[in-house]
């Protein structure tokens, strides 16, 4: 039998093309995920260990013990260890950070001490002599190389010491030495000093990380290891740990992987719906495989092969398919793993990434790609067991297979979706991600279950729009359900792909409206910009004479400082920008918060929310304001007046009111500012100073909106800072959902490329299959085009409908899970990416006309007399 | 009508009382109405009759390969009414042989792994010896590396009945051997199938509607509406024609 599945193999090898490329994408997605997780971690580990790799041991601080005081590492403890018998030498790893200036530029660099004991440098002398004495410092190689730092050059040098007193002194370089890749040095700048100009930089008291000990030749190592942490524990460290380097690499290097495991958990899921896919792909190409050999499997039958020896047969041949697969999966993980660490590797941060192979992610791609190909294969097997001898003498049977489906799977499909649904939308309901996750995931497993159901039902529908159009059209309608399990297993794997990319789109696409609806009610407007003098500052950026970050009590800042109309008219100026207002103080309520106003006509064009512009005696105030009313007085008044509050969701807290509102106050005098005061009650008031608020002009993309913010700071002479606002928010916020969105999209494109290999592989095999039907259309007088046409719209009609229904059900789980996960910081407002949607079903119909060319072109090509001949 | 061949007591296959009902009630079609018939050992029969007469039936029945509504059947010693689907494989592999005639080789396998193929599938291992003797009396010797589509269908369908012949099967059905064949290739191939008889003793029973091919057999026997109508012995094609002619009259 195994001769005889060989011989299949061999001689239908291209038609397990497919297949085969289909396990070995899903394979190489598994294997990769898990050479990412071992490759960062062997880079790490590399990296950790280039810092402790010329210690005998090292010694630290065990920091998964609780300690009730702070404990530090440091000199006293050094001297310690230090005096341990056996210790040769003892060196802290420690950094602390510092400013080059160049000349050139302006860097930032990490400073560490010139270790004085040659073994435990972590970098070592390329050229030039040790840093000595309070002046001199060494520079690595290839980040001198980048600055343009030479042995001689001078660099001023910037610091601030833990006890706060700055450092700033010129210092020559005097040797470079090798870049450390020790993720304490980072990828910054790596400065050497001496150790007593070190001191300065972390002050008397420092606090090592770890001390690296070199040992005596001949010192016990497990003595000295004892001894130490007795040393240290006779210092006031309670949970010493000394340990050999390696020890500690492998220790260190388990609290940074942390992270990392969540993000191999996540790539694990999407290279598992891809293996899913697969899965679907490969049983319906066997099913395809055992329907057109059942002549040849009942003559087997008929010539004495027992039921279990044609199951073996095909499980053999899947074993065959599996294993090869999978190893070239393996390999292209592999190729590609290579090809992706070689690039990183070239980037200067990451220049001691490493491909790792771990024997898992060998071991798991091969294992988890043949068992998946077998399981596939077990339903088709057990079919092929199942015919009956007698077939082989019958006239062969045209292809039909009739599918019924299960009761049970009917019962079990129906439950799972109805109670997956059922949790679904209760997540969704009381904000709850997790439920609605579980929900949501039930519920598809439920939904694929039926897929027997509606799958061929809709195929079939749709087609019935078609059969208006002509015979052909007709006959492939029909084609496209003839099999309605194969139809629907080519549909469901595409489905699958369809509605993860969709749901993705539709909820990031929710999200991102539904966040913007909240940002937009949060932040009145799209951009704040706040004078200069609020920060103590005058326009150009020179700090205000005297003045440490607040204007000095009492006084009023100058114009300089403040902003006016002159600044409003050249914000609106700015290339981006629709409208400008200039906010002015114009009252302060009892509790000393400042009120401001502009006009009404203004404000309504620079609220994102027009409607919000408070009407006569009406101040608009944040979510914070309760009172149903404010008693205000205006500035440089003693007289007060009560207006309604008009009550805004912005969290923020500034009041407006209308100009014409301001001019009714008791007292009101224009063009009042507020210095920091004290009133009645003793509360606290800040100095207040106008504010320019600015809408952008719509349709801005986050970049944009940046560099509008920017470009403002600059045309206003204004810090960066001192611009704020929703719109640089939100367009933060969407460039990071669109990023994770594409990301996310490009691991799902795996499974939909994937599933669509499978529609081009099912329409080949029927192609085969119904060469004689093919062959007697053409002799009945169809055309070629009209038989390729045919065919295509078999694909079509296929291919559309699952993307459709795929469409139609991730549309459905996006806004649902995005109800669950932001439904309870945000109102969810509905917003369909419709362009990207359509995109996806243009995108799955184009794949599918493509991918019936080829099977459309061999049944094309075959004359009618040949293909009738065909046994 | 009841025919037996008395001459010979021992009996390759033989059955009783054999039905085979299609559909129930009014509507049920008797495409066997209760046949007895034996076949000796070492013999060539052909069974004939009309379309619908129930001559391929009544093979299927007697090979296993459709099962009965009624009676027994006994190839060599046992009653394969009784036998399940593993026991009814087992007997197929190793008493029975088949030539159809759509040849129906494995287009994967070379002609050398068609022939093997019952004998590897029962886990045998083959005489090497009978092996050549087999593929010199059929004249396959330059054939067996060829792929079942680099054989002509006389070739192909020597093939056939060199893989019929290899197990020494208790009997051969052969199902319009020739059907497939020109006049001239299927006069080989009878020749072949009576000279295994002849010379190796093997039993053949074969169905058929060309009265030259029978009259290649030892007898014929004459079926009509699922019964035995009657038998020639030494059959010659223009005595077998007669008999049919006189079946449909």
């Amino acid at each position: 039998m195994l001769k005889l599945a060989l011989a299949n193999i061999r001689t239908y090898s291209r038609r397990l093309i497919a297949v085969t490329l289909a396990v070995m994408i899903g394979t190489a997605f598994l294997s990769a995920t898990l050479m990412v997780n071992s490759s960062a971690t062997a880079s790490l580990e590399r990296s950790i260990g280039e810092a402790y790799q010329h210690a005998d041991l090292v010694a630290g601080i065990d920091t998964d013990q609780p300690t009730t005081d702070v404990e530090v590492l440091g000199v006293k403890q050094l001297e310690a260890v230090a005096a341990v018998p056996g210790v040769a030498a003892v060196e802290p790893q420690t950094t602390s950070g510092a400013r080059i200036a160049t000349g050139t530029g302006d860097y930032n660099a990490v400073v560490h001490p010139y270790a004085a004991d040659a073994q435990l440098r972590t970098t070592t002398l390329v050229s030039g002599t040790a840093p000595t004495g309070g002046s001199q410092v060494t520079v690595d190689e290839k980040h001198a190389e980048q600055y343009g730092l030479n042995t001689g050059d001078t660099v001023g040098v910037t610091g601030s010491a833990p006890d706060g007193s700055a450092l700033d002194y010129t210092a020559t370089i005097t040797g470079i030495t090798t870049s450390s890749n020790s993720p304490f040095l980072g990828s910054n700048l790596q400065v050497a000093v001496s150790g007593d100009r070190y001191a300065f930089f972390v002050g008397s008291a420092p606090d090592y990380q770890s001390l690296m000990i070199r040992l005596d030749d001949g010192a016990d190592a497990a003595a000295v290891t004892t001894a130490a942490a007795d040393a240290l524990k006779a210092h006031g460290i309670s949970h010493p740990s000394v340990m050999t380097a390696q020890e500690r690499t492998v220790t260190e290097l388990a609290s940074f992987t942390g992270g990392q495991d969540q993000f191999t958990v996540i790539l694990l899921v999407f290279a598992l719906i891809a293996l899913v896919v697969t899965g679907l792909v490969v049983m319906n190409t066997f099913a395809v495989l055992v329907a057109q050999r059942t002549r040849e499997l009942a003559l087997l039958r008929t010539l004495g092969a027992m039921r279990a020896q044609l199951r073996r047969s095909v499980l053999v041949e899947a074993l065959v398919i599996g294993v090869v697969s999978s190893a070239l999966g393996v390999l292209l993980a592999i190729g590609v793993m290579a090809g992706l660490v070689g690039y990183v590797s070239t980037l200067p941060e990451a220049s001691f990434a490493v491909l790792a192979v771990s024997p898992i992610s060998v071991i798991a791609g091969l294992a988890v790609g043949t068992i998946m190909t077998l399981i596939a294969a077990w339903a088709p097997a057990r079919r092929a067991m199942s015919v009956a001898p007698l077939a082989a003498l019958r006239p062969a049977d045209d292809a039909s297979v009739h599918n019924r489906i299960g009761k049970l799977r009917l019962v079990f499909g129906v439950l799972l979706a109805l109670g997956g649904g059922a949790l679904l939308a209760f997540g969704a309901v009381s904000h709850n991600l997790l439920v609605g996750f579980f929900g949501g995931l039930l519920s598809f497993i439920g939904i694929l279950m039926l897929a027997s159901l509606f799958l061929p039902g809709t195929v079939r529908a749709v087609g019935r729009l078609f059969s208006g159009s002509g015979v052909p059209a007709k006959l492939a309608s029909l084609n496209a359900v003839r099999n309605p399990g194969r139809t629907t297993a080519t549909a469901t794997a595409l489905l699958i792909g369809v509605t993860l990319v969709s749901m993705m789109m539709v909820g990031a696409q929710t999200t991102k409206q539904s966040f913007g609806a909240e940002l937009g009610r949060n932040y009145l407007v799209d951009f704040t910009v706040d004078s200069p003098a609020a920060f103590g500052e005058t326009f150009g950026g020179a700090p205000l004479p005297g003045s440490s970050g607040e204007a000095g009590s009492g006084t009023t800042a100058p114009d300089s400082a403040q902003l006016g109309d002159s600044q409003a008219k050249t914000a609106s100026t700015v290339d981006g920008v629709s409208a400008v207002a200039l906010l002015t103080p114009v009252a302060q309520d009892q509790k000393g918060d400042v009120l401001y106003a502009a006009d009404a006509d203004v404000l309504a064009k620079v609220l994102n929310d027009p409607a919000l512009v408070p009407a006569d005696g009406e101040v608009l105030a944040g979510q914070s304001e309760e009172a149903k009313q404010l008693k205000v007085h205006a500035l440089e008044s003693t007289d007060s007046s009560t207006l309604k509050v008009k009550r805004s969701q912005s969290d923020f807290s500034m009041a407006i009111m209308t100009t014409a509102t301001a001019k009714q106050l008791a007292g009101y005098a224009p063009g009042g500012s507020v210095a920091e005061t004290t009133t009645e009650d003793g509360s606290y008031s800040m100095a207040a100073y106008p504010v320019l608020w600015i809408k952008a002009a719509p349709g801005l993309d986050s970049g944009q909106l940046q560099d509008l913010g920017r470009s403002l700071a600059s045309e206003l002479r204004v810090p960066d800072y001192q611009v704020t606002g929703g719109a640089m928010e939100k367009a933060l916020f969407t460039q990071v959902i669109d990023t994770l969105l594409l990301v996310v999209s490009g691991l799902l494109a795996v499974a939909v490329f994937i599933a669509l290999i499978g529609v081009a592989n099912t329409l080949s095999l029927s192609v085969l299959e119904r060469t004689r039907e093919s062959a007697l259309l053409r002799a009945l007088g169809l055309t070629r085009g009209q038989l390729r046409g045919m065919l295509a719209l078999e694909a079509v009609l296929i291919a559309g409908v699952a993307a459709l229904l795929g469409i139609v059900l991730g549309t459905t789980y996006g806004v649902l899970g995005a109800q669950s996960a932001v439904g309870s910081f945000a109102t969810v407002t509905l917003s369909l990416p419709w362009g990207q949607l359509l995109l996806v079903l243009g995108v799955s119909v184009l794949a599918a006309l493509a991918a019936s060319i080829v099977p459309a072109r061999r049944a094309a090509r075959l004359s009618p007399v040949e293909g009738l001949a065909t046994e | 009508m009841t025919i037996t061949n008395t001459h010979s007591t021992t009996q390759a296959v033989s059955a009783r009382g054999l039905t085979k009902v299609y559909g129930a009630g009014p509507t049920a079609v008797h495409a066997l109405a209760g046949v007895d018939v034996s076949f000796e050992t070492g013999r060539f029969t052909a069974i004939m009759g009309p379309s619908g007469s129930g001559k391929s039936t009544l093979m299927h029945c007697l090979a296993g390969l459709d099962s009965a509504t009624s009676g027994s059947i006994t190839i060599a010693g046992q009653d394969i009414t009784q036998l399940n689907d593993n026991e009814l494989t087992r007997l197929r592999r190793d008493a029975i042989g088949f030539v159809f005639q759509s040849f129906n080789l494995v287009p994967t396998l070379t002609a050398e792994q068609n022939i093997l193929l019952p004998l590897q599938l029962a886990g045998k291992k083959h005489d090497a010896g009978w092996l050549a003797q087999v593929v010199s009396t059929l004249g396959l010797g330059d054939r067996l590396a060829h792929k079942p589509h680099e054989l002509s269908g006389g070739q192909q369908q020597r093939v056939a009945v060199a893989r019929a012949l290899l197990t020494r099967p208790a009997v051969v059905f052969g199902d319009e051997p020739t059907g497939n064949l020109d006049t001239r290739t299927g006069a080989e191939v009878l020749s072949l199938l009576r000279s295994s008889v002849r010379e190796m003793g093997q039993t053949i029973i074969m169905v058929t509607h060309d009265p030259v091919a029978a009259s290649y057999a030892d007898e014929v026997l004459l079926m009509r509406d699922g019964e035995l109508v009657g038998n020639l012995s030494d059959p010659t094609p223009e005595a077998v024609t007669a008999a049919l002619a006189s079946l449909g009259a």
